[in-house]
């Protein structure tokens, strides 16, 4: 398995372990208040209401209180967080989920018309890569629109996001390979640490700082793919160096330009799924250690 | 523009629901299971109801260390409302409810 997607997979598998185990703990000071999963859950919905509507967030969890089965528990918590991520108003966040949706849209499009203009690809691996594109980025707009709902994330995010952007495109998508031994560090380290703890010294939690951060790695990586995509579409990989042509040969393609494309958009999605599992993690720390800078 | 929508089959039945004893404050849960409706479509429903002013909302405190819960009843100009979506049935118009949204 890819090492890019065995980290994510752990990483959700941590996330959902962690919450579950957080549900079976009953605290022992508030035995009256059940803290399950569904508790839990409708707690962070409730996050996502705007301002005026905090009340009914409350509401909810007030009633969810008095549900004593655990299969109507579950049923009701799901009910309330799909009622709380679609409760408007969105303000601002409805622009940036706009901006979401039309950047997944576009990448796919591009994808299609990658497929249309240098046809050679085509078969099952093809289908497979795009359900999988599809997959990511379907992944993108749900995240993103979650994280957009916070109140005061979107401006610090998307700034974020330019913050991530900058270096990816000219340290690896212009100057590949890349040009310095110090970029990795720059890459993997410097910039989401940075990101993660301005988004914390602006936002005045470590909270803050997490969703800045991720916020900053999807919004960048979804930028970085419409770059790479479109260059590739209008340009058809060229000029191509001898090493993609022997590949292509190897490979048993005739036709160069459908490989070094399709090749391209292999690398453009592997960068979709490595900068925001990057960025998340080191701004992540960063997060916790402006946090812990402040506190001090 | 905005449009006024004719209610929903759902926002009619939590009307009526409501409507059957207006006096008393109802919970959102018991409310739910009495016109069989989830919680992901009675709240937003709840949620519209009371920003045009059909609902009033109140809060009954929990027992120590438990959380308050919410508590529902039509307003004067909900019972006005669902009296008109009476009416309606017999061939008279609804009239617009205040609040942020005309359509209702």
């Amino acid at each position: 398995m890819d090492p890019v997607i065995l980290v994510i997979v752990s990483l959700l598998g941590a996330g959902v372990w962690r919450l579950v185990r957080a549900g079976r703990r009953v605290g022992p000071g508030a035995p009256a208040v059940r803290d399950d999963v569904p508790a839990r859950l409708l707690r962070w919905a409730a996050g996502l209401l705007a301002a005026e509507r905090a009340e009914w967030g409350q509401a909810m969890a007030g009633e969810l209180d008095q549900i004593g089965g655990r299969a109507e528990r579950w049923r009701f918590a799901a009910g309330c967080v799909s009622a709380a991520l679609l409760l408007p108003p969105w303000g601002r966040a409805g622009a940036a989920v706009a901006a979401f949706i039309a950047g997944a849209a576009g990448c796919t499009g591009l994808f299609g018309y990658a497929l249309i203009r240098y046809p050679g690809g085509g078969g099952a691996g093809t289908w497979l890569f795009l359900a999988f594109l599809l997959a990511i980025l379907t992944g993108y707009i749900l995240a993103g629109s979650v994280l957009v709902r916070r109140p005061g994330v979107t401006g610090p995010g998307l700034v974020g996001g330019l913050v991530v952007a900058a270096p990816w495109l000219v340290l690896v998508v212009i100057m590949r390979p890349m040009a310095s031994p110090l970029a990795p560090l720059l890459l993997g380290v410097v910039v989401p640490l940075a990101v993660g703890a301005g988004g914390t010294w602006r936002g005045g939690s470590a909270a803050f700082g997490r969703r800045t951060a991720l916020l900053a790695g999807l919004s960048a990586a979804l930028g970085l793919f419409l770059i790479q995509a479109g260059v590739l579409v209008a340009t058809g990989g060229r000029p191509y160096d001898p090493g993609q042509i022997r590949e292509a040969h190897l490979s048993g393609t005739r036709d160069v330009t459908a490989y070094v494309v399709g090749d391209g958009f292999g690398r453009a999605t592997m960068l979709l799924l490595l900068i925001p599992v990057l960025t998340a993690m080191v701004g992540w720390a960063g997060a916790a250690l402006a946090a812990r800078i402040r506190r001090a | 523009m905005r449009r006024n929508r004719a209610p929903s089959a759902q926002m009619v039945s939590v009307l009526r629901a409501l409507a059957a004893d207006a006096s008393r404050w109802r919970y959102g849960y018991d409310l739910g299971t009495e016109v069989h409706l989830k919680s992901g479509s009675l709240y937003p429903i709840l949620v519209r109801l009371a920003d045009r002013g059909l609902l009033e909302a109140s809060w009954e405190p929990g027992p120590a260390g438990r959380p308050p819960r919410h508590l529902y009843r039509l307003s004067p100009a909900g019972r006005e409302y669902v009296a008109a979506l009476g009416a309606a049935r017999d061939g008279r118009p609804v009239p617009p409810a205040r609040g942020r949204w005309s359509e209702a």
